[in-house]
């Protein structure tokens, strides 16, 4: 029985491997046609050269502009991640199918679903024009975004606990508050900040390149010195995007593993 | 006193029902052994009395409270007076011993007196009560996944007395128990019903257990009661029609 459940859908084997062949064949003939990326292109390489021996050597001395940039990138990350917790958190009762019912639930569901489907560079892009540049904008545009992806998260953490202590609290005659504080919150804690800090983590990734299009951080001293011609000081700048994802990592790894 | 008439619940409908027609009276002080097969319908009969399921036929009445009809806050006031201990005990792992007794009180305080562990003086001098008359003095503060199994049942026996109930329901609470640890739960809990005057009803599928402890015994098989009587009389025969030839 599965296994005629896992066959169904499936090209007999004989079709298949031709199928794959024209599958890749066709991709690749019509991805070279869309993009128009041909080996003569390749040529272009060769100012890359010139452009990688600009760079260096790198210019230190906007090192202190740099470390204030990688500050502020870091700042928003954490109150972007910050704001979206404190809303998530909440909202998640209500997309939590065995806590909420659906007329709540399900509308709550896709509009959670649209705030996250939109990047975190498109949100910055939004909000940039309906407010101003700088570092605002971007603390709104990670929120925005992980808004959606935590109360998924996080509510899916709390549809996964297990109904004996539910019951149990329910049995003492408990309201559904009581039920959900003391019947899952216990269980679900570590979870929910173990999702809470990765969102930090990836938003330290987000944050740096974010102020490419004017939303803060050390983004913003990259496009400038990009727009400048100034390539050794960007150097400075890749070196600090690199140590800040780096930092991120570690940091993710080691709060992960006092959590859990 | 518990009390259910002709109830009869099915799960999924065309499937037959988990209870047929069950009626069964228990006063206070008495403790019933539910016996009966893996399916019989003992957890649904359990769990009916409290309103964890409800029935779509029949009555099931709590000391002179009908429970099936209930609205919502009605049947909390109802589960105060109806406490239950489970099989995997379901206590908070990472609640203080404590902490995990209190909480039996949460039918009676409001939510957030509790949320914020604003407990009153005298709900903690009985939680300590309680604890030490299960015989988990001096444990208050470990955490609840710190214990062996038999001293989590206490931990759930002390929350279920918290709730200063008129019955004590368990839901075959020795099974994950190994037999000596189950004997003296069943032997905590035999006291504690005269004790409280409590009306108990166990499902145990130990039957050499139940003997030892329980003076009448109700047999489930099918969804439907097939004895109920004293348990001395729980002859081969009636085994057989309890748990169908492989019984005995």
């Amino acid at each position: 029985m599965s296994e005629v459940l896992r066959l169904r859908g499936r090209l007999s084997d004989r079709f298949r491997a031709p199928a794959l062949w024209t599958l890749v064949l066709g991709g690749l003939v019509g991805s070279v046609l869309v993009t128009g990326f041909t080996p003569d292109q390749m040529q272009t390489w060769s100012y890359a050269g010139e452009f990688i021996r600009g760079m260096f050597p790198p210019d230190w001395s906007v090192l202190p502009q740099v470390l204030r940039g990688m500050g502020e990138t870091v700042g928003i990350a954490f109150l972007g991640t910050f704001v979206a917790f404190v809303l998530a958190f909440p909202l998640a009762f209500l997309t939590a199918r065995n806590i909420t019912g659906p007329w709540v639930g399900v509308p709550l569901r896709w509009l959670m679903a649209m705030l996250r489907s939109v990047p975190e560079v498109l949100w910055a892009i939004i909000f940039v024009v309906a407010t101003e540049f700088g570092n605002i904008p971007g603390v709104l545009a990670l929120a925005a975004h992980n808004i959606g992806i935590l109360t998924k998260l996080i509510g899916e953490v709390y549809e996964e606990a297990p109904i004996g202590p539910q019951e149990a609290m329910a049995a003492t005659g408990a309201g559904r508050a009581g039920v959900v504080w003391f019947g899952i919150l216990p269980w679900a804690m570590p979870t929910v900040l173990s999702h809470t800090f990765f969102r930090f983590e990836c938003n330290i990734r987000s944050a740096a390149i974010l102020g490419v299009v004017g939303a803060g951080g050390i983004g913003t001293l990259l496009m400038q010195h990009r727009q400048l011609f100034q390539y050794q000081m960007m150097t400075v700048d890749v070196v600090g995007i690199i140590a800040l994802v780096v930092l991120a990592d570690w940091l993710g790894a080691a709060v992960r593993k006092q959590v859990s | 006193m518990l009390a259910y008439k002709d109830v009869t619940k099915t799960y999924t409908p065309g499937q037959p029902p988990a209870l047929l027609g069950a009626t069964l009276r228990v006063a206070p002080g008495e403790m019933v052994a539910l016996l009966g097969p893996s399916g019989a319908g003992k957890s649904t009969l359990i769990r009916c009395a409290n309103g964890l399921v409800r029935p779509e036929a029949g009555a099931v009445t709590v000391a002179g409270q009908p429970v099936i009809t209930l609205g919502s806050a009605e049947l909390r006031a109802v589960r105060r007076k109806v406490a239950v201990i489970f099989q995997e005990f379901h206590l908070i792992d990472r609640f203080s011993v404590l902490k995990n007794v209190l909480t039996g009180r949460l039918g009676q305080v409001s939510f957030w007196r509790a949320a914020l562990g604003l407990w009153s003086a005298a709900d903690v001098a009985m939680a300590r009560e309680l604890l030490a008359r299960v015989g988990l003095e001096g444990q208050e503060r470990k955490l609840a996944r710190e214990l062996s199994g038999g001293q989590r049942q206490r931990v759930a026996i002390a929350r279920a007395m918290m709730q200063a109930p008129e019955i004590l329901l368990g839901d075959e609470p020795v099974a994950s128990l190994d037999p000596v640890t189950g004997r003296s739960i069943l032997r905590l809990i035999a006291d504690l019903t005269v004790e409280r005057r409590l009306t108990t009803v166990l499902s145990l599928h130990d039957v050499t257990l139940a003997r030892e402890f329980c003076l009448r015994a109700v047999g489930v098989s099918g969804g439907r009661i097939v004895y109920d009587g004293p348990m001395a009389d729980v002859t081969p025969d009636v085994m057989n029609a309890i748990y169908g030839s492989g019984g005995v």
